[in-house]
């Protein structure tokens, strides 16, 4: 905290002082190995006051050296903010995966509950016994000759079908 | 007290493997077939999970949001005509980088608090879904047969006694599959609020730091070469408090009304600069420095007291898949509602 009555507002030199005794300050905290944040609060505080009483008498490259200074030391706490939330990362990607499995199970058990799986499966079913029926009536139809190559396609498509009823309930948790 | 640790965890134990034993046999058409024993052990309905996933998402949109807000002020720094451009601009990155991990997880619940939701949602609607089933199972056969007596008496009896035992299967098994998922990743959610309450509180420190900085920028730009509007508007006041004490320590009244009519023009002045352009300009700028950094850190400070009321709410939750009862979440949506509030007030001032 400035002590205002021990400035002489109408004394450039003053002002000066005043600025250098505050930008020691900060340059102090700031190069020791681990700087004390609410210290630097402390610093920008007084900054701002400085910057908000100046008068005339103060010199504009004062004010430019207390706004670079306020500068440098927001950088160095919003990058010491950073290093915190960074300290969190790997648990909370911990937190991640495992909510994410959770989650993932919780559809699968939705949509055994809504029975899904048997549904699909159903309705393969059912498309399965429209291709048999619609093979029994064509080959009663065709020339003999190409009896075997259209049973072996609906075969083919039947096959087709019958594993979608599979990985349908496959895909069911069991 | 150590007796009724051993008999929850019993409860808890004797739960997970009849749930394990239920989950091993609803496999494909097995499901259906086990409707009639399902149930004997006593069923259970699952609680109401939807405030939790309200309260879940309202606290996703949030936190990506102060995390964007926060990630575009250093972006606005790194653009300033300034010397420290490239530091802001690493610091951007480093914070988005940080923030995304936050975004994930929280993503993360808001899927697994969807979950809970689809699931009690299937367990109440279990009834249709037998139905359909049924119905498609009908459709089949009678593809096959058309001496299938789909539409007999007897048959839409054991039909309609199918779906209700489905309907009080389905509920059972959404309780338990609601209970394991609460009772699995109620640490993680315990963690969660932890890590977000720490991050929230290094957030609403940065904010009002940024907030400081910001407004000695400000009074700075009023004191530069091409503008020292404030500081003549200082050295009024200052001539005004010099003639102002001068006049108190007056002892001459002559001495006095010649120092105090000075003193009343130095307050003129002062008058005429408060009532100038550039000081309505800078009030003005300054009011919306401080509703900028004030909203978001009303949001951050709502989004604290969320998280907390949130964690809490879960734990209720697992509590509840013991005793079977939904609990209250009175708290928890009164501080949701105050959260998108502050929120909604924080995009206001963008």
């Amino acid at each position: 905290m400035i002590d205002w009555t021990e400035i002489n507002k109408s004394s450039s030199a003053d002002w000066i002082a005043l600025a250098e005794r505050l930008l020691g300050r900060a340059q102090a905290i700031l190069t020791t190995p681990a700087p004390d944040a609410d210290a630097l609060r402390a610093v920008q505080k007084d900054l701002g006051e400085f910057v908000n009483k100046a008068n005339l008498s103060c010199p504009v490259s004062a004010i430019n050296a207390a706004r670079r200074v306020s500068d440098q030391i927001t950088i160095f706490l919003t990058s010491l903010a950073i290093t915190d939330l960074e300290r969190r990362n790997d648990k909370l990607d911990a937190v991640k995966a495992r909510m994410s499995s959770a989650a993932n199970e919780l559809r699968a058990d939705a949509a055994s509950i809504r029975l899904e799986p048997i549904q699909n499966a159903l309705a393969a079913a059912i498309k399965v016994s429209a291709e048999l029926k619609g093979l029994i009536t064509e080959v009663e139809g065709i020339p003999k000759a190409d009896i075997p190559a259209r049973i072996s396609a609906v075969a083919k498509q039947a096959n087709r079908l019958v594993k979608e009823i599979e990985s349908g309930l496959s895909g069911h948790r069991a | 007290m150590r007796m009724n640790d051993q008999q929850v965890e019993t409860d808890r134990s004797m739960r997970r493997t009849q749930s394990a034993l239920t989950r091993s046999r609803v496999s494909g058409w097995g499901l259906l077939i086990c409707l009639a024993g399902a149930c004997l052990a006593g069923c259970q309905t699952p609680p109401d999970v939807k405030p939790f996933a309200v309260a879940t998402d309202a606290l996703d949109v949030v936190v990506r949001s102060v995390g964007r807000e926060i990630g575009n002020e250093l972006k606005t720094r790194a653009t300033a005509e300034d010397v420290e451009n490239d530091k802001w601009a690493e610091l951007e990155v480093d914070f988005r980088t940080a923030w995304s991990h936050r975004i994930a997880a929280l993503d993360a619940v808001s899927a697994y608090a969807a979950g809970l939701v689809q699931v009690v949602d299937a367990g109440r609607s279990g009834e249709q879904s037998a139905r359909e089933v049924l119905d498609g199972a009908n459709t089949l056969v009678s593809s096959f047969s058309s001496a299938y007596p789909g539409g007999s008496a007897a048959v839409e009896l054991l039909t309609d006694a199918l779906v209700k035992s489905y309907g009080v299967f389905a509920q059972d098994y959404a309780a338990r599959s609601v209970a394991d998922a609460i009772e699995h990743v109620n640490p993680a959610v315990e963690d969660l609020a932890g890590i977000l309450a720490s991050d929230f509180a290094v957030l609403e420190q940065l904010i009002n730091d940024h907030r400081n900085d910001d407004l000695l920028a400000l009074a700075a730009e009023y004191q530069s070469n091409e503008r020292r509007d404030l500081a003549a508007m200082n050295s009024i006041a200052d001539a005004r408090a010099k003639a102002r004490d001068a006049a108190a320590l007056a002892s001459d009244p002559e001495e006095f009304e010649e120092l105090r009519v000075i003193a009343e023009g130095w307050h003129k002045l002062y008058e005429q600069e408060a009532a100038a352009e550039w000081y309505a300009e800078m009030t003005e700028r300054k009011a919306a420095i401080i509703r900028k950094h004030d909203s978001r850190r009303d949001a951050v400070r709502s989004a604290a007291a969320t998280v907390q009321a949130w964690g809490e709410a879960h734990e209720s939750l697992a509590r509840a898949s013991t005793t079977m009862q939904t609990p209250s979440f009175a708290v928890l949506a009164q501080l949701t509602t105050e959260l998108l509030e502050s929120y909604a007030e924080m995009r206001s001032n963008d």
